[in-house]
C-alpha cells in the first residue's frame, strides 16, 4: 500500500509535469508577443561586443565582419517543454527590400544539432503564399515542379514545401535562402515520410516552438540527398496528392541561415549566464555571430576544441563505455545517457539526491586531448516542482550505449563555440566545437 | 509476361523489406545472421530463489538503406525487441507492425522539440534519437522481456 501510495504521487507529480509542460502550446498565432529583450545583460560584464569599427582587429578566421553581432536568446516558460532555447526571426519575402512583406515570427528552437530553418505556416500567416516556391530537384525532369521536404529528427519529422526566404536575425540577413515551411497542407504527407519519421511534429504546438533555427555545423541539411533519393527526406511535387523522393543539390537544400550571411559566416556562440541548482524561471543570453573575426567573438586560448565528424559527433567517455555518437546540442533539452544505476521516473532520472557526475568527451578521430568535464543531476520531480523553466542538472535515461548528448544544461554558464563546415580560424579547421 | 517480370521483381525486393514485426514472428531473410543468447537470471524475490535460464535468439539484417536491424526472438518465435542504427530510421511501419501507432503517440506525449525520444509504457517502449545521416534506436515489449534481460542489453 506504502508503495502503491508513492506510485501514485509519483504519477501525480508527471501529470503536473507533462500539464506545465503543454501549458503555453506553440504560441500559433502570436508572432506579435514581443518580451522585452534586455540587449546587454549584466551579466556578460565588460564584453561591449565591439567597438563599432570594422577593421577587424584580432580577426583570425580572415573573413568579413561587421558590428551588432549579436542576438538575444531566451529560455521561458513559453515554449513547449522545459530547457528550450528560442530566438526571434523575421522573415521577408525575397527582391523586396523595405516594402514591409515581412513577419516577426518568435519561439523559434535555437538548435545546434541540426541544419536550417523550418518555420510553423500558422506563424508566418498571409506571408507564406508571397514567398518564392522552390524548384529544381535534381530528379525533376521538368525542372520546375515545387521541392517539399520531410526532415527527419531524433523523435518524428516535420514536413511541409521548401521556400525562399530572406531569414533577418538581428541586425543580420540571410539573403533568399530555402527554408522549410512546415504543416502548410499544400502536399498531401508522403507515405514514405510518415513510416520512416513517426511523430509529425510539423505544428506549432506538436514541436513545442514557432519552428527551429538550425545552427549546427552543416552548411546545407542533407548530405545525404545529394546523391541518394533516400526514403523520408526530400521530394518534388507534380501535383497536391503525389510527391516523388529526389535528391537535391546542395544550393536547393534547406540552409544554415548563418552561413549565407555577408560576414561574420564561419559559426556561432551560444553564451547562456550560469543558473543555480534549483533552475531558473527564465535566462537571457547571446547568440553571437562569427568565431574568431572580432573582439567577442575571440576563441580564448585555453578554450577547449573539439573536432567533430561529419554529422557533428564526438566521442564522450562515461564510467568505462565510449559513446561515439555523442554530441553537445542546444536541441536537447537535457543530458541524454545511460547508467542504469540512477533511478528514473518517467524516464527522467531522479536520484533521491543530487548527483555529482563526470565523463570525458574527446574529438571524433579520437585526436587531441581529452577533457573530463563534470556535471550533476538533480532528482527531475523536484527540479519540476519549482516551475522553474531553465535547468542545469535535469537528465533523462537512455538505454544505447553509444548515445551520450550534452543538451541545454550544458550550454549554462558558458560559451559554446559551433564552427561550421570547414571553416578555417587561425590554425585550427572545422567543423569544431569549443568551449 | 509482364506478370513474370513482376514476381521476379517481387522475389528480389521482398528479402530487403521483409523486416521482423514487433509482437510477430521474426524475418526470413536469408541475409540475416542468427546467434542464440542465453542469459541468467537474476533471481526475484518472487521466483524464490528459482534462477531460470532465460534465452533469445537474435537476428541480425542490413536493410536497403543501410541500415542494421536486430531483431531479438524468443524461443516461441515471437520478437519481444529491435532495434536500428543507420544513416536513416528504417520504415517504422514494418518494423513495429500493430505497434508503429504507440510509437507515434509516443512522439506526441511531450514537446520535445529536436530531441530524443524516450517514452512508452508497461505494453510498449521506444527510444529513438539521430539526425540526418545516423539514426538509433530500439523498441521493446516490456511484458515479454525475458526475465534478467535489461534495456541496456538491446544494442
Amino acid at each position: 500500500m506504502n508503495t502503491l501510495n508513492k506510485t501514485l504521487r509519483v504519477a501525480t507529480v508527471a501529470a503536473t509535469v507533462i500539464l506545465t509542460a503543454c501549458g503555453a502550446g506553440g504560441g500559433d498565432g502570436q508572432g506579435n508577443n514581443s518580451v522585452s529583450w534586455n540587449a546587454t545583460p549584466d551579466w556578460v560584464g565588460n564584453s561591449p561586443g565591439n567597438s563599432g569599427n570594422s577593421n577587424n582587429d584580432g580577426n583570425s578566421a580572415g573573413i568579413k565582419t561587421e558590428s551588432d553581432n549579436t542576438v538575444p536568446i531566451r529560455v521561458d516558460n513559453s515554449m513547449g517543454n522545459l530547457n528550450m532555447l528560442s530566438a526571434s526571426i523575421t522573415v521577408c519575402v525575397p527582391g523586396q527590400p523595405g516594402r514591409g512583406q515581412c513577419v516577426t515570427v518568435d519561439n523559434m528552437l535555437v538548435d545546434t544539432g541540426s541544419t536550417g530553418v523550418r518555420i510553423a505556416a500558422s506563424a508566418l500567416q498571409s506571408l507564406n503564399p508571397k514567398l518564392l516556391t522552390q524548384i529544381g530537384a535534381l530528379d525533376d525532369t521538368t525542372g520546375a515542379f515545387p521541392i517539399a521536404e520531410c526532415m527527419p529528427f531524433a523523435s518524428g519529422f516535420t514536413w511541409g514545401s521548401v521556400k525562399r526566404a530572406d531569414v533577418k536575425i538581428g541586425s543580420r540577413t540571410a539573403s533568399n535562402i530555402p527554408v522549410q515551411v512546415m504543416g502548410d497542407g499544400a502536399f498531401t504527407t508522403p507515405s514514405d515520410c510518415t513510416a520512416h519519421g513517426g511523430a509529425d511534429y510539423s505544428t506549432a504546438r506538436s514541436l513545442g516552438a514557432n519552428g527551429i533555427l538550425g545552427i549546427g555545423h552543416g552548411v546545407h541539411d542533407s548530405k545525404d540527398a545529394l546523391t541518394t533519393a533516400i526514403p523520408g527526406n526530400y521530394y518534388y511535387c507534380p501535383s497536391a496528392n503525389s510527391c516523388v523522393s529526389t535528391r537535391v543539390k546542395a544550393e536547393k537544400q534547406v540552409m544554415n541561415p548563418v552561413a549565407a550571411f555577408s560576414a561574420d559566416y564561419n559559426g556561432t556562440i551560444i553564451r547562456l549566464p550560469a543558473v543555480p541548482a534549483s533552475g531558473q524561471a527564465s535566462v537571457t543570453g547571446e547568440l553571437i555571430f562569427g568565431v574568431g573575426t572580432q573582439a567577442n567573438n575571440a576563441l580564448p586560448a585555453d578554450a577547449n576544441i573539439f573536432t567533430v565528424d561529419t554529422y557533428g559527433f564526438l566521442t564522450t567517455h562515461y564510467q568505462g563505455t565510449a559513446f561515439n555518437y555523442s554530441a553537445i546540442d542546444s536541441g536537447t533539452n537535457v543530458y541524454a545517457f545511460a547508467d542504469s544505476a540512477i533511478p528514473t521516473t518517467s524516464d527522467f532520472y531522479t536520484p533521491a539526491s543530487a548527483l555529482d557526475l563526470s565523463a570525458t568527451i574527446e574529438a571524433s578521430a579520437g585526436s587531441g586531448a581529452p577533457l573530463a568535464v563534470p556535471f550533476q543531476i538533480e532528482n527531475a520531480l523536484n527540479l519540476a516542482a519549482t516551475g522553474n523553466a531553465a535547468f542545469n542538472n535535469v537528465g533523462a535515461s537512455m538505454s544505447s550505449g553509444r548515445w551520450f548528448l550534452w543538451g541545454l544544461p550544458f550550454f549554462y554558464g558558458r560559451s559554446v563555440y559551433t564552427v561550421i563546415g570547414d571553416s578555417k580560424i587561425g590554425t585550427l579547421t572545422g567543423p569544431f566545437v569549443a568551449f | 509476361m509482364s506478370v513474370l517480370k513482376f514476381a521476379i521483381l517481387a522475389a528480389t525486393l521482398l528479402p530487403l523489406s521483409s523486416y521482423a514485426t514487433l509482437g510477430g514472428a521474426p524475418s526470413a531473410g536469408a541475409s540475416s545472421q542468427s546467434a542464440p543468447r542465453a542469459m541468467q537470471s537474476v533471481a526475484g524475490a518472487s521466483a524464490a530463489g528459482a534462477a531460470r535460464a532465460a534465452s533469445y535468439t537474435l537476428h541480425q539484417s542490413i536493410d536497403a538503406n543501410g541500415v542494421t536491424i536486430r531483431e531479438y526472438v524468443l524461443p516461441g518465435n515471437v520478437v519481444f525487441a529491435v532495434t536500428w542504427d543507420g544513416p536513416i530510421r528504417p520504415d517504422m511501419t514494418a518494423l513495429l507492425g500493430s505497434y508503429f501507432p504507440n510509437y507515434v503517440s509516443a512522439g506526441h506525449s511531450r514537446a520535445r522539440g529536436t530531441g530524443p525520444l524516450i517514452d512508452g509504457n508497461d505494453d510498449f517502449r521506444v527510444e529513438s534519437a539521430g539526425r540526418l545521416g545516423r539514426f538509433f534506436g530500439m523498441a521493446y515489449l516490456p511484458r515479454l522481456m525475458p526475465a534478467g534481460v535489461r534495456p541496456g542489453d538491446l544494442q
